[in-house]
């Protein structure tokens, strides 16, 4: 089927954006949220060392603006907390920061424009993720989260970094690996959404992932050198 | 842990008292136990908390789906001991217990350490025993009793709807991946079965966009619900005496400082060491399985 031929046809507003039937938000919402929190379930369930629970945070934050995409992270949170306990709960700030980065990032600075631009959004979006996220990881559970970057926050505590500076750097990298794919993921569904809806973005064809991947190993080790640097400084 | 096991949302169907208190004083008794854990230090009232969570599974007859989504706190519990064994999360002077290669073990962040797990061990003890024992929907009439906009109770009780088909059509794509002899597991498997399940959601949307319009979504007046939520007499001394117990030992906890009681409480060198093996080895353990199902042909 081809959906560019089934979507509705939508007017312009005053400001040049496109107004989006409530009932189409209000379904694309939970469809998002659902995607994030299956997302999360899978790579969690095949043990990969990323999260996956933020690309329809991206999708609708890009979609239908930040503050809709921040909403997508406040109920996919709750929402898992209602399957397996307040766990996640902390985390929502982290979703909501991400989904104002993503949204305001594309649909206010263009940096949706060009692949470059968007590679450098996605990797902002993972340091602002990061230092939401240590805090939490600190104040909450103590360091730890129950995944494979805690063997690596162990390592850099015993290098001689301090607690925060390690949750930092082994944070850092499985968020960048993270948001890289959940941006880029995020950026081929879009790209398969009807045309109507889209219009109002100026956004960069997707690629394929292979080469991003390649692009993503690259930045993961150069930060690897440099989190093991400041390691063996701050352990004098 | 498979994908195609459901994840563990359900209700776990009973009759039992604990089944039957309304949504409501259960809610209360959540945020009571969240509250508290985060505003004492004192680990007999933390790990009591959890005890009691403990008594209503067994008492609502759902242990053993309940020791189950427990098992989410072996990675987080083994890797936050080790981490406050290694760099306790309290002022230096640290005592050290122990060495062990270039790595010193401390005593000092063993009790916060025990404080942070019981915090995360008895909220997410009550939650669990209030999500299996609960029905979703009376969940939601009570969300719109406390007037929280139906828009968002509707969107909530949708996505729980969508998570089970959508984790069907993950498998269904994985195992058609398989089936042609490519790989059905790690990145190179997952990613590629994501992009048609998320364009497939969103083509979706269309049609349940369609069909809330034609059914008057969004239209004024009062809204009825399929399922009534009634409280009884029970439910409210159940609210009351939750909130009561909670507040006091919250305010107790408070004017004391917290009620750390760290002073009281010391853990011998050989119990830091041991300890530490334990944790260590067990979160080294899922470490070690978690890489080898990555790169697992």
């Amino acid at each position: 089927m081809n959906s560019n031929t089934s979507a509705p046809t939508l007017k312009k507003s005053s400001g040049g954006q496109l107004n989006i039937p409530t009932t189409f938000i209000v379904t694309l919402i939970p469809v998002c949220v659902a995607l994030n929190i299956v997302g999360g379930f899978i790579a969690h369930a095949l043990r990969l060392p990323v999260y996956l629970d933020m690309i329809g945070t991206a999708i609708s934050a890009i979609v239908l603006g930040p503050w809709w995409g921040a909403l997508v992270g406040i109920l996919t949170n709750t929402g898992s907390s209602l399957i397996n306990g307040p766990v996640s709960l902390p985390f929502a700030l982290v979703n909501i920061a991400g989904a104002l980065v993503w949204g305001y990032g594309v649909r206010s600075f263009g940096l949706g424009r060009t692949l470059p631009r968007f590679f450098a959004l996605n990797i902002i979006v993972a340091i602002v993720c990061t230092i939401i996220a240590a805090p939490i990881i600190v104040l909450v559970f103590g360091g730890a989260t129950g995944n494979t970057a805690d063997a690596l926050t162990g390592v850099f505590l015993a290098v001689g970094q301090n607690l925060v500076g390690s949750v930092l750097s082994s944070n850092i990298l499985t968020s960048l690996a993270d948001k890289i794919i959940g941006g880029f993921v995020a950026l081929a569904v879009i790209e398969a959404m009807p045309r109507s809806l889209t219009a109002d973005l100026d956004l960069v064809k997707s690629t394929p992932l292979k080469g991003i991947l390649y692009a993503l190993v690259g930045v993961l080790i150069g930060v690897v050198i440099i989190a093991i640097f400041l390691a063996m400084g701050s352990g004098g | 842990m498979s994908i195609s096991n459901p994840l563990p949302l359900a209700l776990v169907p009973g009759n039992s008292f604990i089944h039957n208190v309304s949504p409501g004083p259960k809610m209360i008794l959540v945020v009571g136990y969240v509250i508290l854990a985060f505003s004492t230090q004192n680990i007999i009232i933390l790990y009591s908390m959890a005890a009691i969570a403990f008594i209503f599974a067994i008492w609502a007859g759902i242990l053993r789906t309940f020791l189950k989504g427990l098992l989410i706190l072996l990675p987080i519990g083994s890797s936050l001991l080790a981490l406050q064994i290694l760099a306790p999360a309290v002022e230096k002077p640290w005592t050290a217990a122990a060495e062990l290669g270039p790595v010193t073990l401390y005593i000092d962040g063993l009790y916060y350490g025990f404080v942070l797990l019981g915090r995360i061990f008895a909220s997410l003890a009550i939650a669990l025993v209030m999500l299996m024992t609960t029905h979703p929907s009376d969940m939601f009439t009570t969300f719109t009793k406390l007037r929280v906009p139906y828009t968002l109770n509707f969107m909530q009780a949708m996505t729980l709807q969508l998570i089970p088909v959508f984790q069907r059509e993950v498998g269904i794509i994985l195992s058609a991946q398989k089936s042609r002899g490519m790989k059905g597991s790690g990145f190179s498997a997952v990613l590629p079965s994501f992009i048609p399940v998320f364009v497939g959601a969103i083509e979706r949307v269309q049609q349940l966009s369609i069909s809330l319009e034609s059914r008057g979504f969004g239209s004024t007046g009062h809204k009825t619900s399929y399922r009534k939520v009634k409280g009884k007499w029970s439910d409210t001394a159940i609210a009351v005496c939750s909130i009561v117990i909670m507040a006091t030992l919250a305010v107790m906890s408070i004017m004391r400082g917290s009620w750390n009681l760290s002073d009281q409480i010391t853990f011998s060198a050989n119990f830091v060491l041991g300890l530490f093996l334990l944790v260590a080895g067990t979160f080294l353990t899922i470490v070690t399985i978690t890489i080898a199902f990555m790169f697992r042909k």
